[in-house]
């Protein structure tokens, strides 16, 4: 496997927010879906994800429902709920903001100061 | 919203656990099958690819736990381990579990008991339809009140006198000119009368209502209809409701009691409605059977010359109560009715120029006609304290077993803490144990008292009167036994919990096993076992008082002779035996019950005596001159051979004989605190009083007799003879008889005699005078029993106290004491050492016991007879009972640690 990035802390909430906003997912296809979307530059830990999903479900951010996998196996599956979406969009904006302000900075050479 | 949210989620997890657990394990094995599926479909053979995702996965038990913390479970999930855990060691000590458990339930249960008392006798409203919107009326008048009458009157703080009975036509007056009240009622609780049922005799408690008392009350009738406006009128029967409690003792519950016809005092009564079982009146304590239209008084309860006292205007005796409006305040109202009251007695009572016009008072209706809480406040407050005290004591037992068994846990406590839980951590799974205890023992503790709570107060019925109040177990006395249940477990929890939190854990580690090195020396239980014995001699003392209360009350002389003497009541009906009649009767019966076989004399009287009841009437020596001043003795119209009967000595003159009779002169016997009160320094065979509208001669002087209780003294007493009394008197009245020997077959041929003569005449009330005697020091003796009771309880509980810490001690010591013996240490002398302190420790908790004893026992002191609150006997037997009892809880760990190989003790450990 080709070297991977690991996830910096405190922004899994927000990929996960991300992952599920695309369409409903089970826990594993959130895993995959990530890892697909970064063309497999991002691991995550798989222990970590869900301890994250179930404390976005109790902040209210997703919610859950049991149904059909792929392979018509019993699944639980996410989605984004109002208060998710708000949270995400609250997110990215800052997120984006913050990269601007980084790269910014890190983008300085010493005759711009 | 988010706050919302969390709590939803939280809730939903708590309470459905095991749904949680099973979808999160099907949730994350479906994560590892799927992650396997595609391994396997990139070509990892199935084996390696199982491997290889649940190594990536890392522990499944360790992602629930996180998951589970993410939903907020973590104290929940921390309590239960503890719960659990808890459970586990409790099971573990069964001995430590019970005993623990039997002392909290001791005390939880005797407070409950008391408790639930004290929530029917002093605190639960009546059982009506919005009781607090309830006023009772009363009236306040200056020294001369004036009144005839009949109901309770108080002095008021100022001189005056309160009291709550109205007369009819003043009610009526209340009743139509208010507009403050949405309903004006009254009632009058009128005793016992003889209902005839199917033949048979028999006594019913009764009261008598006014037409709106049901619609003041607002209560629906169990079955058929309540008395209305309808019953009222003299055009129809009288009608009757019931209560469920005769319905179900006479009927069996049968509806057929509708329309069923009895007789009351001889007059013709339906039975239209059946009461709620919860409804028992308006009176705490007392359970009226029937209630009867106001219009029957004369029938059921017949007063002065003419019986009826319907239109007297000033015979004050029917209660009153009102349904407040709402939006009216208790003040605006009592100034309205005021008003009314004060117009009606100008108008109807001019002449009284003498009397201090009443002012109107509107007091609490919730608790009704309360005499329950005046009677009973006292009492209950005082058992309250001892129970508290039983609970305190039961605490320091259970924090001291509590703490022996900390103490043989130290080593696990210090490894829990090593491995890096936290002080607060390991107090909390020490106080969970504590209150899983204390639940153990409040349970046990709410069904005793639930058990016990009726047992006290039917200490105080006799064979022929019921309890005078019945427990109430309801919500709020759960609620409190709740309350103290938590407050017991966390207050016996502390101690341990906090030395749990002083514990210095290498050094705790480094010890071999050996119990508490490196403690502050005051944790080691000391206090506690001190505690408990303060609290036992408060006991002790408490319970010699009372105790020395009772023998003085029972050792005072009476005055007559009660032995052999037997009771009974018979109450000929004023419907049936009118006027003289009622004379002719009760003389009738007397000389056919003196004349029954085994019968030595016989003979009657209107009041009881020591039955409790007061009774004094005017009386004037000077008959020429109008009195200047009020003064009154007591009284008792009784029949022949009255002295004789009861073994009262006649010192000069004579006693009541047959040539005494209505048409002959008055005549009254009096006794020795007469003479000294009204005829200072005479003999006065021959003089003469004025007794109301009655010259009495005096024919004889008698000896003192105690009266009204045992505590009262000896007071002035006037007799006059039932015969020449007033026609229109009326009441049950009590019949002595002096048996020959002590068997209960004369009752039997006393009710034959009384049935040849009467058939429907009950005899009631039958017991012997000595029961008599005894009742009136029932609530004494109660108090003797119980605070007996508490205080064995608590010196019990007290030496297990004392033995535990000298046990813990020798235990801890046994080293020192096999090296003090190993170098010649006389063995009577460590014998000594051991008990000197253990005697340290009672002494100490004796001193401050004592000393607590002297500053509360006044509060006792109204209960006490003919001992003083601080009374040295008592305080030194109670002293003397501690230490002999401490030191022989002290004597068996003293006696093995003298007897200790000082071989064996230097290898201990």
């Amino acid at each position: 496997m080709s070297k991977q990035a690991d996830v910096l802390q405190g922004t899994l909430d927000m990929l996960i927010l991300k992952a599920v906003s695309l369409g409903r997912l089970h826990g594993y296809g959130v895993l995959l879906r990530i890892q697909q979307i970064s063309k497999d530059r991002l691991a995550i830990l798989q222990g970590s994800l869900y301890p994250a999903l179930y404390r976005l479900e109790h902040q209210g951010l997703i919610a859950s429902e049991w149904g059909e996998s792929e392979n018509n196996r019993k699944a639980k599956y996410y989605r984004l709920t109002p208060a998710g979406r708000r949270r995400l969009e609250q997110s990215a904006r800052s997120w984006n903001e913050m990269t601007d302000i980084i790269g910014t900075i890190l983008g300085t050479r010493s005759e711009e100061v | 919203m988010r706050f919302a949210a969390r709590a939803r989620s939280w809730v939903r997890a708590v309470l459905r656990h095991a749904r949680l657990q099973r979808e999160m394990d099907e949730e994350l094995r479906f994560h590892i099958e799927a992650y396997v599926d595609d391994l396997v479909q990139a070509g990892v053979p199935a084996a390696e690819a199982r491997r290889r995702a649940r190594s990536e996965f890392g522990s499944v038990d360790a992602r629930k736990e996180e998951c589970r913390e993410a939903l907020g479970l973590r104290l929940v999930d921390e309590l239960t381990g503890d719960l659990r855990y808890a459970w586990r060691q409790l099971r573990r000590s069964p001995a430590f579990t019970a005993v623990a458990v039997v002392s909290l339930a001791l005390g939880i249960g005797a407070n409950t008991a008391i408790f639930s008392l004290m929530e029917t006798a002093l605190w639960r409203s009546i059982p009506v339809h919005r009781p607090e919107q309830l006023r009772l009326f009363s009236w306040v008048s200056g020294f001369n009140h004036g009144g005839n009458g009949s109901g309770q009157i108080n002095r008021t703080a100022g001189g005056g006198y309160t009291s709550a009975p109205f007369s009819y036509p003043v009610f009526q007056e209340l009743q139509r000119q208010n507009n403050v009240f949405e309903t004006v009622f009254a009632f009058k609780p009128t005793g016992r009368v003889t209902a005839v049922i199917d033949g048979n005799a028999e006594l019913l408690g009764s009261i008598l209502v006014t037409a709106n008392f049901y619609k003041g009350v607002g209560v629906q009738p169990a079955l058929g209809r309540v008395l209305g406006a309808t019953d009222a009128s003299d055009a129809t029967e009288a009608a009757a409701v019931i209560s469920d409690g005769l319905w179900a003792r006479r009927f069996g519950r049968d509806s057929s009691v509708i329309g069923k016809r009895i007789s009351v005092n001889g007059t013709p009564v339906t039975i239209v409605g059946v009461n709620p079982p919860e409804f028992t009146g308006v009176q705490p304590g007392a359970h009226p059977e029937i209630f009867l239209p106001m219009r029957l008084q004369p029938i059921v309860s017949p007063w002065g010359e003419n019986a009826s006292v319907l239109a007297d205007p000033d015979f004050w005796w029917v209660l009153v109560f009102g349904r407040l409006r709402p939006n009216v305040s208790t003040a605006q109202a009592e100034a309205a009715l005021d008003v009314v009251l004060q117009r009606a007695v100008r108008a109807w009572l001019p002449d009284r120029i003498d009397r201090d016009p009443p002012r109107l008072a509107l007091l609490s209706g919730a608790r009704g006609l309360d005499r329950l809480s005046e009677d009973f406040s006292r009492p209950l407050l005082v058992l309250f304290s001892l129970v508290g005290v039983v609970l305190l004591i039961a605490c320091a037992n259970v924090a001291n077993l509590l703490l022996a068994r900390a103490a043989t846990r130290q080593r696990e406590i210090s490894l829990r803490r090593a491995l890096g839980a936290g002080r607060w951590r390991v107090a909390r799974q020490l106080l969970t144990e504590g209150l899983v205890l204390a639940c153990l023992g409040g349970a046990a503790g709410i069904l005793l008292g639930y058990w016990i709570g009726d047992a006290i107060p039917s200490l105080l019925a006799t064979s022929w009167t019921r309890a005078p109040f019945q427990a109430a177990f309801n919500w709020r006395v759960v609620g409190f036994s709740v309350a103290a249940t938590t407050a017991t477990g966390i207050l016996f929890s502390l101690a341990p919990a906090w030395r749990s939190a002083c514990i210095e854990i290498n050094a705790a580690l480094k010890e071999t096993g050996r119990v508490g090195v490196g403690l502050p020396r005051w944790s080691r239980g000391k206090p506690l076992a001190m505690c408990q014995a303060a609290l036992s001699i408060l006991l002790l003392i408490g319970a010699g008082l009372f105790a020395r209360s009772l023998w003085n009350l029972t050792s005072v002389s009476l005055g007559f002779q009660p032995d052999r003497v037997l009771l009974f009541a018979l109450d000929p009906p004023r419907t049936r035996y009118p006027d003289a009649q009622r004379h002719a009767i009760l003389d009738q019966l007397h000389q056919r019950i003196a004349a029954v076989p085994g019968v030595e004399r016989a003979t009657l009287s209107s009041r009881r005596v020591l039955g409790g009841e007061r009774g004094r009437n005017s009386v004037h020596p000077d008959i020429t001159t109008p009195p200047d001043q009020p003064r009154s003795a007591w009284f008792n119209d009784v029949g022949h051979d009255f002295f004789e009967t009861m073994g009262i000595p006649i010192l000069h003159g004579r006693s009541f004989n047959r040539l005494d009779r209505q048409t002959s002169q008055p005549v009254a016997v009096v006794n020795q605190r007469f003479v000294r009160e009204f005829f200072p320094g005479e003999t006065p065979l021959g003089e003469v009083f004025r007794n109301g509208d009655r010259i009495l001669r005096i024919v004889g002087i008698v000896g003192d007799t105690r009266d009204r209780d045992l505590r009262t003294p000896f007071p002035p007493t006037f007799y006059r003879l039932y015969l020449q009394g007033s026609l229109a008197s009326h009441g049950a009245m009590t019949f002595a008889v002096r048996t020959a020997a002590d068997d209960g077959n004369v009752v039997a041929a006393i009710r034959e005699a009384v049935r040849s003569i009467d058939g429907a005449l009950p005899m009631f009330d039958v017991r012997t005078q000595n029961e008599q005697i005894a009742a009136t020091v029932s609530q004494e003796r109660l108090f003797v029993t119980l605070s007996t009771a508490f205080a064995l309880l608590a010196v019990i509980l007290a030496a297990v106290g004392v033995y535990g810490i000298m046990a813990n001690t020798v235990a801890r010591r046994t080293n020192e004491i096999g090296i003090r013996i190993a170098l010649g240490a006389r063995r009577e002398r460590v014998l000594w050492m051991i008990l000197r302190e253990a005697a340290l420790v009672a002494a100490i908790g004796i001193a401050v016991g004592v000393a607590a004893a002297m500053m509360l026992t006044r509060y006792i002191q109204s209960m006490l007879f003919g001992v003083k609150p601080v009374d040295p006997p008592t305080i030194a037997a109670a002293v003397l009972l501690m230490l002999v009892v401490a030191l022989l809880a002290g004597w068996l760990p003293a006696r093995r640690a003298s007897r200790l190989e000082p071989m064996v003790a230097l290898r201990h450990e």
